[in-house]
């Protein structure tokens, strides 16, 4: 080309070659950060969930031991079981524990953070409330025959329920766990780097190829990424299959020493043992090569969507349109700047959460299951119709008939009366302060005004327990008057409209100071005049309140309304603290059962997808407060 | 009070009126004397006062008086001494402290954008922080448990709770400071401008001092969130050395014990500096909260 015509054009080809080659090379850099984390995470899950299958098996060969020992042994007798079981084990750093899930105490541990333990049962602490909080989801979980097992960051714990009999003979509910230290993973990391080499050669190829052929960089990086996508949905699922099986193959060792384990303990002390319990400790080859078949396939996918990504990557930068937007950025970066640390926490620990927590709404994630992949827990919308489509109102038949309380449309009734009667109070209680309080001219009403907004100003969890204390049935000061009076003692947490009313109470006790000190600087606000010229008219003072301070009152009572109606639809401390949903879930808020379905029935998936449906009406409701508004300011 | 027009009537002047405000104060603050009274009780039990065999209705009602039987600090000293109250508290000290400084400064900065640029994603930006607002706290609890201790391995750790603290409180203080910062005429941070100062400086030195009431609002309510917060802090900590005030005294009158005296009195410490702080700033907070439900 020559000088002067062909400078703009070389120029820009040039660009163009140069922008081919960062797009791909991010593209890839993209695809392969994701797909190395991809593969090393499928493949320690894969070796995790081998050693937790070898925990599991260790608890139930624990649970099989310690339900054959006969009904004259003597209960401390669990903890020499234990220590005995766990010392057989081949499992290092294996520790065992046994919990008495009705009285919540520990009956025999190895661990070293529990102490010396000397055999003599003792009480769980409040600190290791986790231990009970395991043991007794997994006793709600219908087919607990089988252990669950849960992952904390140090350990891999195998759950194991067991009838027992304890040192009386009484058959107890008690749970067995086994707990590994999470072993350090095996650092193999050769069959990556040869899946990097191959394709970054690919990549040079391609980009080789790009600067020859490609008219256009997006095109090109596009083509190249494509490529190389291409090699590696070939080579890296069989990789991760053959280091599997090493894995599998020291997890199935320490199953058959469990087995061992069982069957010697057993043995030595003539104990007769259910010869099924211990065939079932056998290591199952079969499932877990179906495991490594479906992580082989779920990693051929993700390695499929990981592409997807990078090739997006690709064209981001490809067509330009990356530039476009860093353009923009520079533009306007000091408003960037100054805006991105509330940003990036918000998205961090606010928009992320809440994504991730709507992602759960269509799994059945609990509390055992929550390490499986999450094709593993998807359910769709099951959740939702279970909740929505709920209209079977009532348990029970004949005389044993009541209200499900735990019914979706049960709570909401009782959120929407709870809502209602709670603002009710709140805005009549402030207002009619309020009015006293402006009485012109008043002394003291600074020092009556202070003193009134206390209940706002004091921590309203202080204010929730203070008030369980007063309306304690046997001791609470609540009945003192109602008995000093003749009646008798109400028993205030055993049905469900006194139980109500103890929330309502405490809550309209919190809440009609917001609502006095919004009305007190609205009505202070109201020309004196106005009042003058309404009774030079002759209007009486209902018509004055009608007329005057109601319209004055309202732009400023109205958004304090809507606000209180969206704190009290989510007043989770009362209900929570006071009745505590009592009785039987009965006087239980939205957001309280969502909270107990999840920290108390431990159904993450569920509890997920109904806080979805409460944050839906929500976002209905400010929206047609929105209208609503807009609605009564076009009439103004 | 400000603004009085009208000159002071005397007391007597509204003697109904005043006899009629003191007895519903009386009873309205009913829930406070009765924590006062536990408190100074000497006593673990949430009965005032102990009952006769056969109670009769002075009984009854002594028992519903609001008065200690004896007059006593033992509750307060052995909360002190034989609790780990004091611990609890500097817990909360520091949480509450370090989520106050977190979220003042970047709701500050975060405000100021909004506030004085305009940029791609402005409006957007601003809805944003509004919807967060609406977000279900139980929906945010398992995943930040997720995140927070297992991602980040920061259970028990005060730092997961001041990040999740400060995010919490952040929308309605960008709101609130937006807000006044808008009243601020942009003409001084111009001519500043034109003095040849930074942007950085015009902020740090002019827009800043003149928001001082309202960043004092914010300040109240970022420290108030993280001192009053209980459902988080009661997931997150598990460890009693680390509990933070709330959780401490929840503990106290919880299935595991039932020290309704050690409630009492820590309540009482633990009210104390927001209740002070609330009283002088209340009247601030207020237009902030409402301006919220204004704009939906």
């Amino acid at each position: 080309m020559s000088g002067n015509t062909g400078a703009d054009p070389s120029a820009a080809e040039a660009n163009s070659k140069w922008r081919a080659l960062i797009a791909t090379t991010c593209g890839a850099i993209v695809f392969f950060a994701l797909l190395i984390f991809l593969c090393v995470g499928a493949r320690n899950d894969l070796a995790a969930r081998a050693e937790g299958e070898a925990a599991a098996r260790a608890a139930l060969g624990l649970a099989a031991v310690v339900q054959a020992a006969p009904q004259t042994e003597p209960g401390a007798t669990f903890q020499q079981l234990t220590t005995d079981f766990a010392n057989r084990l081949e499992l290092p750093g294996a520790s065992a524990r046994i919990v008495d899930l009705d009285q919540r105490t520990l009956l025999a541990s190895t661990d070293p953070q529990d102490g010396l333990f000397t055999g003599a049962p003792r009480a769980l602490t409040q600190s290791e409330k986790p231990i009970y909080d395991r043991g007794k989801s997994l006793a709600r979980i219908p087919s607990a025959a089988i252990a669950g097992i849960v992952r904390t960051p140090q350990s891999t714990i195998a759950l194991a329920t067991a009838p027992v009999r304890d040192a009386s003979g009484e058959r107890i509910r008690a749970s067995v766990e086994v707990s590994l230290p999470l072993a350090p993973r095996q650092d193999d990391r050769s069959p990556w780097l040869w899946l990097g080499a191959i394709a970054l050669g690919a990549l040079a190829v391609a980009a080789g190829l790009g600067q020859r052929f490609a008219p256009r960089a997006g095109g090109l990086s596009l083509a190249a990424l494509a490529v190389i996508l291409a090699t590696t949905l070939i080579i890296a699922p069989p990789a991760l299959e053959q280091l599997s099986q090493l894995d599998q193959a020291a997890a199935e060792a320490q199953s058959t020493s469990v087995q061992n384990a069982v069957r010697t303990l057993a043995e030595q002390r003539n104990w007769q043992l259910n010869a099924q319990a211990i065939a079932d400790l056998a290591p199952e080859t079969s499932a877990a090569q179906a495991r490594t078949l479906q992580a082989v396939q779920d990693l051929r996918l993700s390695t499929f969507a990981a592409g997807l990504l990078g090739l997006a990557v690709a064209a981001f930068i490809g067509f330009g349109w990356a530039a476009k937007t860093w353009r923009t950025v520079i533009a306007h970066r000091t408003a960037y700047i100054y805006l991105a640390p509330a940003l990036i926490g918000m998205l961090a620990l606010s928009i992320f959460p809440f994504l991730y927590g709507v992602s759960l709404s269509v799994t059945d994630t609990t509390l055992l299951n929550q390490d499986q992949a999450f094709t593993d827990r998807f359910v769709g919308l099951q959740h939702y119709a279970t909740i929505l489509g709920d209209f079977q109102f009532t348990t029970g038949t004949g005389a044993d008939l009541t209200v499900d309380y735990t019914n979706f449309y049960w709570t909401l009734g009782m959120t929407i009366a709870w809502t209602v009667s709670n603002v009710a109070i709140g805005v009549t209680v402030g207002l009619a302060l309020a009015l006293l309080l402006n009485t012109k001219g008043l002394r003291g009403a600074g020092v009556y005004r202070t003193l009134l907004i206390l209940p706002w100003a004091i921590p309203n969890y202080i204010t929730a327990l203070t008030w369980k204390g007063i309306f304690h049935p046997q001791f609470g000061a609540a009945n003192q008057v109602v008995q000093a009076f003749g009646g008798e003692p109400v028993a205030w947490f055993d049905s469900v409209w006194p139980s109500f009313l103890t929330g309502v109470i405490t809550n309209g006790w919190l809440s009609f100071p917001f609502m006095m000190v919004v009305c007190l600087g609205a009505l202070q606000a109201i020309d004196e005049d106005m009042y003058e010229a309404a009774r030079i008219d002759g209007a009486n003072p209902w018509q004055r309140f009608r007329y005057i301070t109601l319209p004055s009152l309202m732009p400023a009572l109205l958004p304090a309304i809507i606000v209180s109606v969206v704190w009290t639809f989510n007043m989770f401390n009362v209900i929570y603290l006071v009745s505590a949903g009592q009785p039987g879930g009965a006087t239980e808020i939205l957001i309280t059962r969502a909270y107990k379905v999840a920290f108390e029935e431990y159904q993450y998936g569920y509890a997920a997808a109904y806080s979805v449906v409460i944050f839906l009406i929500l976002l209905i409701y400010s929206g047609l407060q929105v209208r609503l508004s807009r609605a009564t300011e076009s009439v103004r | 009070m400000k603004a009085e027009s009208a000159p002071k009537a005397r007391w007597r002047d509204h003697a109904g009126l005043h006899i009629f405000l003191i007895v519903l104060l009386l009873a309205l603050l009913y829930p406070v004397a009765f924590v006062l009274a536990l408190a100074f009780s000497g006593e673990q039990t949430v009965a005032i006062a102990s009952l006769p065999d056969n109670p009769d209705f002075f009984d009854r009602l002594r028992a519903a008086l609001p008065v200690p039987e004896r007059f006593s600090f033992d509750n307060f000293t052995g909360l002190i001494r034989d609790q780990p109250f004091l611990s609890w508290m500097w817990n909360s000290i520091i949480v509450a402290a370090a989520t106050t400084i977190i979220g003042v400064m970047f709701a500050c900065t975060a405000a100021y954008a909004f506030s004085r640029f305009k940029f791609p994603g402005r409006a957007p930006g601003m809805m944003l922080f509004l919807v967060t607002q609406m977000f279900p706290g139980t929906l945010m609890l398992v995943p930040l448990y997720i995140i927070v201790a297992g991602w980040l391995g920061l259970s028990n750790s005060f730092l997961g709770l001041m990040l999740v603290y400060s995010v919490t409180a952040i929308p309605f203080c960008v709101w609130m400071l937006k807000g006044y910062f808008d009243t601020i005429p942009v003409e001084i941070e111009e001519s500043a401008l034109m003095d040849g100062c930074s942007p950085s400086r015009i902020f740090f030195s002019i827009v800043l001092p003149l928001a001082q009431p309202a960043i004092a609002v914010t300040a109240l309510f970022s420290f108030m969130t993280a001192w009053n917060e209980f459902i988080l802090a009661a997931t997150f900590l598990e460890d009693e050395a680390s509990y933070t005030a709330p959780i401490g005294l929840r503990f106290f009158v919880s299935e595991y014990s039932s020290q309704w005296g050690y409630f009492a009195a820590g309540s009482i410490l633990v009210s104390l500096p927001v209740v002070a702080l609330f009283i002088v700033l209340n009247r601030f907070l207020v237009s902030g909260l409402t301006a919220g439900g204004v704009k939906g």
